[in-house]
Protein backbone atom coordinates (compact mmCIF):
# COMPACT_ATOMS: atom_id res chain seq x y z
CA UNK A 1 0.00 0.00 0.00
CA UNK A 2 1.17 3.61 -0.80
CA UNK A 3 2.40 5.98 1.73
CA UNK A 4 -0.56 8.09 0.77
CA UNK A 5 -2.87 5.85 1.63
CA UNK A 6 -1.78 4.79 4.77
CA UNK A 7 -1.65 8.35 5.72
CA UNK A 8 -5.15 8.31 4.44
CA UNK A 9 -6.44 5.92 6.65
CA UNK A 10 -4.94 7.32 10.07
CA UNK A 11 -6.55 10.27 9.12
CA UNK A 12 -10.39 8.83 8.37
CA UNK A 13 -10.04 6.74 11.48
CA UNK A 14 -8.25 9.50 13.66
CA UNK A 15 -11.29 12.09 12.28
CA UNK A 16 -14.52 10.26 12.62
CA UNK A 17 -13.42 7.67 15.49
CA UNK A 18 -14.87 9.86 18.44
CA UNK A 19 -18.12 10.41 16.87
CA UNK A 20 -18.64 7.11 15.43
CA UNK A 21 -17.82 5.38 18.81
CA UNK A 22 -19.94 8.19 20.70
CA UNK A 23 -23.27 7.59 18.70
CA UNK A 24 -22.49 3.52 19.18
CA UNK A 25 -22.39 3.88 22.93
CA UNK A 26 -25.12 6.27 22.55
CA UNK A 27 -27.12 3.83 20.95
CA UNK A 28 -26.01 0.86 22.68
CA UNK A 29 -24.89 1.59 26.11
CA UNK A 30 -22.63 -0.90 26.04
CA UNK A 31 -18.96 -0.06 25.43
CA UNK A 32 -18.01 -3.27 24.04
CA UNK A 33 -20.38 -3.68 22.03
CA UNK A 34 -19.99 -0.14 20.70
CA UNK A 35 -16.76 -1.15 20.24
CA UNK A 36 -17.38 -3.62 17.98
CA UNK A 37 -20.10 -1.69 15.63
CA UNK A 38 -17.62 1.08 15.57
CA UNK A 39 -14.80 -1.08 14.01
CA UNK A 40 -17.11 -2.49 11.83
CA UNK A 41 -18.50 1.24 10.47
CA UNK A 42 -15.50 2.69 10.01
CA UNK A 43 -14.44 -0.59 8.25
CA UNK A 44 -17.16 -0.78 5.63
CA UNK A 45 -17.39 2.75 4.91
CA UNK A 46 -13.29 2.77 3.92
CA UNK A 47 -14.45 -0.40 1.83
CA UNK A 48 -17.54 1.15 0.36
CA UNK A 49 -15.57 4.59 -0.27
CA UNK A 50 -16.13 4.20 -4.43
CA UNK A 51 -19.67 4.31 -4.20
CA UNK A 52 -19.74 7.20 -1.78
CA UNK A 53 -21.30 10.13 -3.49
CA UNK A 54 -20.84 13.53 -2.03
CA UNK A 55 -23.97 15.14 -3.63
CA UNK A 56 -25.98 12.94 -0.72
CA UNK A 57 -24.33 14.34 2.05
CA UNK A 58 -21.20 14.57 4.08
CA UNK A 59 -18.81 12.07 4.51
CA UNK A 60 -19.59 12.06 8.26
CA UNK A 61 -23.33 11.80 7.41
CA UNK A 62 -22.89 8.87 5.68
CA UNK A 63 -20.25 7.02 8.47
CA UNK A 64 -22.91 7.86 11.16
CA UNK A 65 -25.45 6.47 9.09
CA UNK A 66 -23.66 2.88 8.55
CA UNK A 67 -22.96 3.16 12.31
CA UNK A 68 -26.63 4.21 13.26
CA UNK A 69 -27.81 1.19 10.95
CA UNK A 70 -25.28 -1.29 12.59
CA UNK A 71 -26.35 -0.31 16.16
CA UNK A 72 -29.49 -0.47 15.53
CA UNK A 73 -29.36 -4.04 13.56
CA UNK A 74 -27.09 -5.11 17.07
CA UNK A 75 -30.00 -3.64 19.39
CA UNK A 76 -32.52 -5.44 17.76
CA UNK A 77 -30.76 -8.86 19.06
CA UNK A 78 -31.53 -7.63 22.18
CA UNK A 79 -35.08 -6.71 21.87
CA UNK A 80 -34.67 -4.20 24.76
CA UNK A 81 -34.15 -0.66 24.76
CA UNK A 82 -30.68 0.27 26.86
CA UNK A 83 -31.39 3.67 27.59
CA UNK A 84 -34.99 5.24 28.38
CA UNK A 85 -35.11 8.69 25.16
CA UNK A 86 -35.19 10.97 28.17
CA UNK A 87 -32.24 10.34 29.78
CA UNK A 88 -30.76 10.02 26.18
CA UNK A 89 -31.50 13.34 25.76
CA UNK A 90 -30.39 14.70 29.38
CA UNK A 91 -27.12 12.78 28.61
CA UNK A 92 -25.91 14.33 25.59
CA UNK A 93 -27.31 17.82 27.08
CA UNK A 94 -25.42 17.36 30.66
CA UNK A 95 -22.26 16.26 28.77
CA UNK A 96 -19.19 18.78 28.51
CA UNK A 97 -16.77 16.29 27.26
CA UNK A 98 -16.35 17.68 23.64
CA UNK A 99 -13.38 18.30 22.31
CA UNK A 100 -12.29 21.46 20.52
CA UNK A 101 -12.32 19.67 17.35
CA UNK A 102 -16.12 18.69 17.68
CA UNK A 103 -16.81 21.72 18.40
CA UNK A 104 -15.67 23.27 15.72
CA UNK A 105 -18.02 20.63 13.30
CA UNK A 106 -19.98 19.27 15.17
CA UNK A 107 -20.99 21.45 18.57
CA UNK A 108 -23.41 23.66 16.22
CA UNK A 109 -25.64 20.41 15.04
CA UNK A 110 -25.64 18.62 18.25
CA UNK A 111 -26.48 21.95 20.19
CA UNK A 112 -29.46 22.95 17.93
CA UNK A 113 -30.79 19.38 17.46
CA UNK A 114 -30.52 19.24 21.44
CA UNK A 115 -32.47 22.44 21.67
CA UNK A 116 -34.68 21.75 19.62
CA UNK A 117 -35.74 18.25 20.71
CA UNK A 118 -36.13 20.10 24.08
CA UNK A 119 -38.71 22.75 22.30
CA UNK A 120 -41.34 19.94 21.27
CA UNK A 121 -43.37 17.91 24.00
CA UNK A 122 -42.06 15.38 25.41
CA UNK A 123 -43.76 12.44 24.65
CA UNK A 124 -43.00 13.14 20.93
CA UNK A 125 -39.59 13.99 21.45
CA UNK A 126 -39.73 10.21 23.09
CA UNK A 127 -41.11 8.81 19.91
CA UNK A 128 -38.84 10.71 17.86
CA UNK A 129 -35.60 9.12 19.73
CA UNK A 130 -36.91 5.87 19.46
CA UNK A 131 -37.85 5.97 15.81
CA UNK A 132 -34.29 7.66 15.17
CA UNK A 133 -32.15 6.37 17.09
CA UNK A 134 -33.38 2.96 17.98
CA UNK A 135 -34.79 2.31 15.44
CA UNK A 136 -38.52 1.35 16.55
CA UNK A 137 -41.56 1.55 14.37
CA UNK A 138 -44.87 3.30 15.18
CA UNK A 139 -46.44 -0.18 15.96
CA UNK A 140 -43.37 -0.94 18.58
CA UNK A 141 -43.74 2.80 19.75
CA UNK A 142 -47.17 2.21 20.46
CA UNK A 143 -46.10 -1.41 22.88
CA UNK A 144 -43.52 0.19 24.29
CA UNK A 145 -45.36 3.92 25.40
CA UNK A 146 -48.66 1.89 26.00
CA UNK A 147 -50.59 4.00 23.63
CA UNK A 148 -52.64 2.92 20.17
CA UNK A 149 -50.79 2.46 16.61
CA UNK A 150 -52.56 6.07 15.26
CA UNK A 151 -51.33 8.63 18.20
CA UNK A 152 -47.64 6.47 18.19
CA UNK A 153 -48.08 7.54 14.66
CA UNK A 154 -49.21 11.10 15.09
CA UNK A 155 -46.50 11.49 17.50
CA UNK A 156 -43.39 10.33 15.32
CA UNK A 157 -45.25 12.91 12.72
CA UNK A 158 -45.71 15.68 14.68
CA UNK A 159 -42.78 15.63 16.36
CA UNK A 160 -40.49 15.33 13.51
CA UNK A 161 -41.93 18.05 11.57
CA UNK A 162 -41.87 20.36 14.57
CA UNK A 163 -38.17 19.94 14.32
CA UNK A 164 -37.84 20.65 10.95
CA UNK A 165 -39.80 24.26 11.58
CA UNK A 166 -37.96 24.82 14.60
CA UNK A 167 -34.75 24.19 12.84
CA UNK A 168 -35.76 26.18 9.80
CA UNK A 169 -36.65 29.02 12.05
CA UNK A 170 -33.23 28.95 13.66
CA UNK A 171 -31.28 29.14 10.22
CA UNK A 172 -33.32 32.38 9.29
CA UNK A 173 -32.67 33.97 12.74
CA UNK A 174 -29.72 33.67 12.06
CA UNK A 175 -29.14 35.48 9.15
CA UNK B 1 -57.61 -9.70 -3.55
CA UNK B 2 -57.76 -5.77 -2.93
CA UNK B 3 -56.21 -2.92 -4.24
CA UNK B 4 -54.75 -0.23 -1.76
CA UNK B 5 -54.17 2.75 -3.63
CA UNK B 6 -52.83 5.80 -1.33
CA UNK B 7 -53.71 9.20 -2.35
CA UNK B 8 -51.05 11.81 -2.60
CA UNK B 9 -51.85 13.38 0.85
CA UNK B 10 -51.81 9.75 2.43
CA UNK B 11 -48.21 9.38 0.98
CA UNK B 12 -47.50 12.48 2.35
CA UNK B 13 -48.04 11.88 6.11
CA UNK B 14 -45.96 8.58 5.93
CA UNK B 15 -42.87 10.61 4.75
CA UNK B 16 -41.87 11.15 7.99
CA UNK B 17 -41.76 7.32 9.29
CA UNK B 18 -39.73 6.96 5.85
CA UNK B 19 -37.26 9.50 6.42
CA UNK B 20 -36.81 7.94 9.65
CA UNK B 21 -35.84 4.76 8.24
CA UNK B 22 -39.29 2.80 10.13
CA UNK B 23 -41.68 2.33 7.33
CA UNK B 24 -42.56 -1.44 6.56
CA UNK B 25 -41.31 -2.71 3.39
CA UNK B 26 -44.23 -2.94 1.92
CA UNK B 27 -45.68 0.42 2.40
CA UNK B 28 -41.62 1.89 1.21
CA UNK B 29 -42.21 0.22 -2.17
CA UNK B 30 -45.18 2.09 -2.62
CA UNK B 31 -43.79 5.43 -1.24
CA UNK B 32 -41.09 5.31 -3.20
CA UNK B 33 -42.79 4.96 -6.71
CA UNK B 34 -45.10 7.62 -5.60
CA UNK B 35 -42.15 9.88 -4.60
CA UNK B 36 -40.35 9.45 -7.57
CA UNK B 37 -42.93 11.13 -9.49
CA UNK B 38 -43.94 13.54 -7.43
CA UNK B 39 -41.65 16.48 -7.09
CA UNK B 40 -44.11 17.79 -4.14
CA UNK B 41 -42.55 14.60 -2.25
CA UNK B 42 -39.00 14.36 -3.32
CA UNK B 43 -38.51 17.97 -2.23
CA UNK B 44 -40.93 17.18 1.60
CA UNK B 45 -38.94 13.94 2.14
CA UNK B 46 -35.16 15.53 1.18
CA UNK B 47 -35.90 17.90 3.90
CA UNK B 48 -37.43 15.04 6.46
CA UNK B 49 -34.30 13.05 5.83
CA UNK B 50 -32.11 15.44 6.80
CA UNK B 51 -33.67 16.38 9.53
CA UNK B 52 -33.76 12.68 11.09
CA UNK B 53 -29.99 12.36 10.04
CA UNK B 54 -29.67 15.29 12.63
CA UNK B 55 -30.68 13.15 15.13
CA UNK B 56 -27.53 10.89 14.73
CA UNK B 57 -25.73 14.24 16.63
CA UNK B 58 -27.80 14.13 20.01
CA UNK B 59 -25.03 11.58 21.06
CA UNK B 60 -21.65 13.26 21.86
CA UNK B 61 -18.67 12.40 20.70
CA UNK B 62 -16.57 9.66 23.02
CA UNK B 63 -13.14 9.08 23.42
CA UNK B 64 -12.94 5.31 22.21
CA UNK B 65 -10.74 2.98 24.05
CA UNK B 66 -6.93 2.87 24.08
CA UNK B 67 -5.71 0.88 20.61
CA UNK B 68 -8.83 1.25 18.69
CA UNK B 69 -7.55 3.42 15.53
CA UNK B 70 -4.33 1.04 15.68
CA UNK B 71 -6.93 -2.22 15.18
CA UNK B 72 -9.14 -0.91 12.68
CA UNK B 73 -6.61 1.13 11.01
CA UNK B 74 -4.65 -2.14 10.33
CA UNK B 75 -7.49 -4.27 9.60
CA UNK B 76 -7.86 -1.92 6.66
CA UNK B 77 -4.12 -1.93 6.02
CA UNK B 78 -4.23 -6.33 5.72
CA UNK B 79 -7.71 -6.22 3.73
CA UNK B 80 -7.72 -6.58 -0.29
CA UNK B 81 -7.75 -3.51 -2.28
CA UNK B 82 -10.74 -2.97 -4.30
CA UNK B 83 -9.44 -3.51 -8.40
CA UNK B 84 -10.85 -0.27 -9.16
CA UNK B 85 -7.98 1.76 -11.12
CA UNK B 86 -9.53 5.18 -9.08
CA UNK B 87 -9.57 3.12 -5.82
CA UNK B 88 -6.84 5.21 -4.13
CA UNK B 89 -8.03 8.54 -5.31
CA UNK B 90 -11.44 7.89 -4.08
CA UNK B 91 -9.74 6.66 -0.26
CA UNK B 92 -7.99 10.12 -0.33
CA UNK B 93 -11.01 11.98 -0.60
CA UNK B 94 -12.12 10.48 1.76
CA UNK B 95 -9.32 11.12 4.16
CA UNK B 96 -9.52 14.61 2.65
CA UNK B 97 -13.08 15.68 3.49
CA UNK B 98 -11.97 14.65 7.07
CA UNK B 99 -9.89 17.95 7.14
CA UNK B 100 -12.00 20.13 4.96
CA UNK B 101 -14.96 19.37 7.25
CA UNK B 102 -13.37 20.92 9.64
CA UNK B 103 -12.95 24.16 8.21
CA UNK B 104 -16.24 25.44 7.89
CA UNK B 105 -17.71 27.80 10.21
CA UNK B 106 -20.09 26.84 12.69
CA UNK B 107 -23.06 28.09 10.94
CA UNK B 108 -22.64 26.51 7.99
CA UNK B 109 -23.23 22.70 9.20
CA UNK B 110 -27.20 23.29 10.57
CA UNK B 111 -27.57 26.33 7.73
CA UNK B 112 -26.29 23.24 4.94
CA UNK B 113 -28.67 20.63 6.04
CA UNK B 114 -31.44 22.71 6.82
CA UNK B 115 -31.58 24.56 3.58
CA UNK B 116 -29.88 21.89 1.20
CA UNK B 117 -31.06 18.61 2.05
CA UNK B 118 -29.87 15.73 0.44
CA UNK B 119 -31.87 13.73 -2.05
CA UNK B 120 -32.63 10.13 -0.76
CA UNK B 121 -34.69 9.34 -3.97
CA UNK B 122 -32.48 9.75 -7.38
CA UNK B 123 -33.76 10.46 -10.58
CA UNK B 124 -36.25 7.36 -11.36
CA UNK B 125 -35.15 4.45 -13.14
CA UNK B 126 -31.41 5.40 -12.33
CA UNK B 127 -28.52 2.71 -12.12
CA UNK B 128 -27.44 2.12 -9.08
CA UNK B 129 -24.04 -0.02 -8.28
CA UNK B 130 -23.40 -1.86 -5.37
CA UNK B 131 -20.17 -3.58 -3.85
CA UNK B 132 -20.69 -7.56 -3.83
CA UNK B 133 -18.67 -9.00 -0.85
CA UNK B 134 -17.03 -12.39 0.00
CA UNK B 135 -15.39 -12.77 3.98
CA UNK B 136 -14.80 -8.49 4.36
CA UNK B 137 -13.54 -8.44 0.87
CA UNK B 138 -14.52 -7.26 -2.44
CA UNK B 139 -15.53 -9.82 -4.90
CA UNK B 140 -17.60 -8.13 -7.53
CA UNK B 141 -20.57 -5.65 -8.22
CA UNK B 142 -24.44 -5.68 -8.31
CA UNK B 143 -25.58 -3.06 -11.08
CA UNK B 144 -29.35 -2.42 -10.09
CA UNK B 145 -31.60 -0.90 -12.60
CA UNK B 146 -34.57 0.90 -10.28
CA UNK B 147 -36.76 1.40 -13.51
CA UNK B 148 -39.67 -0.94 -14.45
CA UNK B 149 -39.08 -3.36 -15.16
CA UNK B 150 -36.37 -3.66 -12.28
CA UNK B 151 -33.23 -5.48 -13.25
CA UNK B 152 -29.62 -6.50 -12.12
CA UNK B 153 -26.63 -7.07 -13.47
CA UNK B 154 -24.16 -9.04 -11.71
CA UNK B 155 -19.97 -9.11 -12.24
CA UNK B 156 -17.85 -11.93 -9.91
CA UNK B 157 -14.13 -12.61 -9.51
CA UNK B 158 -13.59 -14.73 -6.69
CA UNK B 159 -10.92 -17.07 -6.56
CA UNK B 160 -11.97 -20.63 -5.27
CA UNK B 161 -16.12 -19.87 -6.52
CA UNK B 162 -17.54 -22.82 -7.63
CA UNK B 163 -18.20 -23.38 -11.07
CA UNK B 164 -22.10 -22.38 -10.42
CA UNK B 165 -23.62 -20.01 -8.04
CA UNK B 166 -27.33 -20.05 -7.23
CA UNK B 167 -28.49 -16.19 -7.34
CA UNK B 168 -30.95 -15.25 -4.19
CA UNK B 169 -32.48 -11.60 -3.31
CA UNK B 170 -33.66 -11.10 0.03
CA UNK B 171 -36.32 -8.51 0.19
CA UNK B 172 -36.65 -5.95 3.16
CA UNK B 173 -39.44 -7.85 4.72
CA UNK B 174 -37.53 -11.21 4.80
CA UNK B 175 -38.76 -13.08 1.96
CA UNK B 176 -36.43 -15.13 -0.03
CA UNK B 177 -37.06 -14.73 -4.08
CA UNK B 178 -34.69 -17.13 -6.27
CA UNK B 179 -33.15 -15.61 -9.47
CA UNK B 180 -31.10 -18.68 -10.83
CA UNK B 181 -28.47 -20.19 -11.62
CA UNK B 182 -25.33 -18.69 -13.24
CA UNK B 183 -22.20 -20.16 -14.76
CA UNK B 184 -18.36 -18.91 -13.06
CA UNK B 185 -14.92 -19.81 -15.05
CA UNK B 186 -12.06 -20.01 -12.77
CA UNK B 187 -14.49 -18.06 -9.97
CA UNK B 188 -15.20 -15.40 -12.76
CA UNK B 189 -18.57 -14.22 -14.61
CA UNK B 190 -21.50 -11.63 -15.14
CA UNK B 191 -25.25 -12.38 -16.06
CA UNK B 192 -28.16 -10.17 -15.80
CA UNK B 193 -31.74 -10.94 -14.52
CA UNK B 194 -35.10 -9.37 -14.47
CA UNK B 195 -36.06 -8.69 -10.62
CA UNK B 196 -39.82 -9.66 -9.24
CA UNK B 197 -39.69 -6.93 -6.67
CA UNK B 198 -38.29 -3.10 -6.90
CA UNK B 199 -34.48 -3.63 -6.22
CA UNK B 200 -35.55 -0.69 -3.73
CA UNK B 201 -37.17 -3.68 -1.74
CA UNK B 202 -33.94 -5.69 -2.04
CA UNK B 203 -32.06 -6.18 1.37
CA UNK B 204 -29.64 -8.57 0.00
CA UNK B 205 -28.22 -10.27 -2.60
CA UNK B 206 -26.89 -13.52 -1.69
CA UNK B 207 -24.88 -16.01 -4.21
CA UNK B 208 -24.61 -19.11 -2.99
CA UNK B 209 -22.82 -22.90 -3.56
CA UNK B 210 -25.56 -25.87 -4.56
CA UNK B 211 -25.22 -27.55 -1.04
CA UNK B 212 -26.37 -23.56 0.23
CA UNK B 213 -23.31 -22.49 1.11
CA UNK B 214 -22.95 -18.63 0.63
CA UNK B 215 -20.10 -17.71 -1.88
CA UNK B 216 -20.39 -13.91 -1.81
CA UNK B 217 -23.11 -11.12 -1.14
CA UNK B 218 -24.43 -7.44 -0.95
CA UNK B 219 -25.78 -6.33 2.02
CA UNK B 220 -27.44 -2.84 1.85
CA UNK B 221 -26.34 -1.90 5.51
CA UNK B 222 -24.57 0.73 4.01
CA UNK B 223 -25.58 4.09 1.67
CA UNK B 224 -26.84 2.99 -2.26
CA UNK B 225 -25.50 5.66 -4.86
CA UNK B 226 -26.09 6.03 -8.87
CA UNK B 227 -23.50 4.66 -10.89
CA UNK B 228 -22.86 7.82 -12.52
CA UNK B 229 -21.88 9.41 -9.35
CA UNK B 230 -18.71 7.60 -9.60
CA UNK B 231 -16.12 8.73 -12.18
Amino acid sequence: MASGDEASIVAFVRRYQRRVFGLAVGILADRGAAEDVAQEALFRAWRHAPVFDSRRGSVENWVLTITRNLSIDALRKRRSIPTDPDELVALARASTSATMEEAVDSRSMSTSILRALESIPSDQRRAVVLSSLYGRTALEIADIESIPLGTSKTRIRAGLTKLRSILESEVESSR
Amino acid sequence: MTMNIHSHDEFQEELVEFALGILDGRARAALVEHVEGCPDCTERLAELSATADLLMYVPVGVEPPLGFDSGIIERIRQSQPLPHRWRPRVWQLLAAAASVVVSFGLGWTLDHVVTKPTTPVQAAGSIKRHVLEANGRDVGTVYAYAGSPAWMYVTIDAKGAPASVRCTIITTSGARRFIGTFALANGRGSWGANLPVSFKSVRNVVLSSSSGAVVAQFDNATWNVPAYGVN
